[in-house]
């Protein structure tokens, strides 16, 4: 350790070193380094979902493919899984907000990195994939389908049902709705965790930085390590895009309306919360396949906060290049607008008793351009 | 030295004076709380062998004993960023696991900074508070 600290510091200052002589200014310190350090490794390593009993078996892979890509499970038999989670479209539609049986008032997630989540949806509303898997099926505005629906299509697809019986080891129960629907999650969350991104220009400046790698580090472009001071450092962007997936899991207000109309509010984390408490397919339930119930305690411990009014889920910003538009409600169309956003935020409209989590940066156009260059440094190429 | 130089190479840092000294017969390597007010009682806190990370679940384990015959009632524990007036996002729930000895599962620091683990243990109705000062990276 004493030499590896050595050896981090040794580097730092070489680092700086390059970057003062090759843009006469310094880039980045060492604190910002120690923060830099902190998202990666990349890829995270493959852990399966101990909730899920068929979670990274090849079998169910197949069916949750072939599901997720199936637009007869919908109720009008016209919308797949697919066709707001498109792989073309950075698993999502690139639309501000979904179009399932009529237009939603949310953007749509990516399900990029999806297994590495905590909780699901911008609001947070189940704590596993299975769970969130099945929720756009049986909501009125998107696949509109019932939980017989599901079941009989399951059931009465050749293909499907024969795959189901070998992923499951039974025929899809009619009589057991909620279990074979349950089922069916768990196959298209099996699919979903293989969705996955690769490796980014960050993430090889991010090890160059680790393995003391003075030539690749000198690969990253100038005007991301810019952007980088001003992401690791005053921009605190790190406060919620925090880790090797760039975000802490959790619930922010990022100063984005949440009224929707005239009488209308996404209340967002604080009615995701309630959603939460009131479901059965929880880790916490009777479906989950984890005799020690792993992660429980997030339905268990969670608490509904005042400040919850208005929360969305802290997004990834891997790959984020592909998934445009913007927040939760997709208003803001490009990353420039995302980082003008946050350099001019409102601060009279956010939550905050104390000290300000986001406070206006006000950057100049020369450091705005910077930081979307660091962002777009996180997107494979 | 070492401690030192992990500190400084990975940005953590306790802020409590006290660390490392056993209380209530815990291991040296646990953390003594400091007592807000009279020092009814003392108490021990182990964070595991890793500090905590930003965004990552961690357990607790807490050692609780009296300064001298008070009975203890009732414990809680928690956590809160006083800079940004917040607490923590879960609600720690707390177990019995031996004599004075207890676990809380369920601690998440969804921010980096200044954090304060907060101890109260309740005799006779009245609250005796004990803490201790992490900064996370």
């Amino acid at each position: 350790m004493r030499a590896a600290g050595r050896l981090l510091a040794l580097f730092v200052l070489t680092l700086l070193a390059t970057n003062a002589a090759s843009a006469g200014e310094p880039v980045l310190t060492q604190s910002h380094f120690a923060k830099l350090l902190q998202h990666g490794p990349w890829p995270a390593r493959w852990e399966r979902d101990p909730s899920n009993r068929v979670s990274g078996e090849p079998d169910a892979i197949a069916l949750g493919r072939d599901l997720f890509f199936s637009p007869k499970l919908s109720g009008n038999g016209k919308i797949s899984c697919a066709t707001c989670h498109h792989p073309g479209r950075g698993w999502t539609d690139r639309l501000p907000q979904g179009l399932g049986t009529t237009e939603l008032d949310r953007n749509t997630q990516s399900l990029l990195n999806v297994r590495l989540n905590r909780w699901f949806g911008w609001d947070g509303q189940n704590d596993n994939l299975w769970a969130q898997s099945i929720r756009p099926l049986l909501d009125p505005k998107e696949m509109d389908a019932g939980a017989g629906h599901v079941v009989n299509v399951v059931r009465n697809d050749p293909q499907f049902s024969k795959a189901y019986r070998t992923v499951f080891g039974t025929a899809p129960d009619t009589a057991n709705l909620e279990l074979t629907l349950v089922n069916v999650g768990k196959a298209m969350a099996a699919f979903q965790e293989t969705i996955v991104t690769g490796r980014t220009p960050f993430d090889a400046f991010r090890d160059a930085v680790a393995d003391g790698d003075e030539k690749a580090a000198k690969d990253y472009p100038i005007a991301a390590k810019r952007g980088a001071a001003l992401f690791f450092g005053r921009g605190n962007c790190t406060f919620c895009h925090t880790g090797p997936n760039f975000t802490n899991g959790e619930f922010q207000d990022a100063g984005v309306p949440y009224f929707l109309g005239p009488g209308r509010v996404d209340k967002g984390r604080y009615d995701g919360i309630g959603k939460l408490k009131a479901s059965r397919l929880t880790l916490a339930g009777s479906y989950t396949d984890d005799p020690a119930k792993t992660g429980a305690w997030k339905v268990q411990g969670v608490r509904a906060l005042h400040r919850n009014f208005g929360e969305f889920k802290v997004p990834s910003l891997r790959n984020l290049t592909q998934t445009a538009p913007y927040m939760h409600n997709g208003s803001l169309a490009t990353l420039e607008d995302v980082v003008r956003h946050y350099s001019e935020i409102d601060v009279e409209r956010l939550h905050a008793d104390g000290t300000a989590v986001l406070a206006p940066l006000h950057l100049n156009e020369r450091e705005i351009q910077d930081l979307v260059a660091f962002l777009q440094s996180l997107s494979t190429q | 030295m070492i401690r030192s130089l992990i500190t400084a190479a990975l940005g953590l840092g306790l802020a409590t004076s006290t660390a490392w000294a056993g209380a209530c017969g815990a291991p040296e390597t646990w953390h003594t709380l400091t007592p807000e007010d009279e020092a009814a009682f003392k108490a021990a806190l182990s964070l595991g062998p890793n500090m905590p990370t930003v965004g990552a679940p961690f357990d607790v384990e807490l050692k609780v004993c009296s300064s001298d015959t008070r009975p203890l009632d009732r414990l809680s524990v928690d956590a809160t960023m006083p800079a940004h007036k917040h607490g923590m996002n879960y609600q720690p729930q707390l177990s019995k696991t031996g004599d004075g000895a207890y676990k809380a599962t369920g601690f998440l620091f969804h921010m980096p900074g200044h954090w304060k683990i907060t101890v109260s243990v309740y005799s006779d109705g009245a609250p005796s508070h004990l803490s201790m000062d992490i900064n996370v990276p």
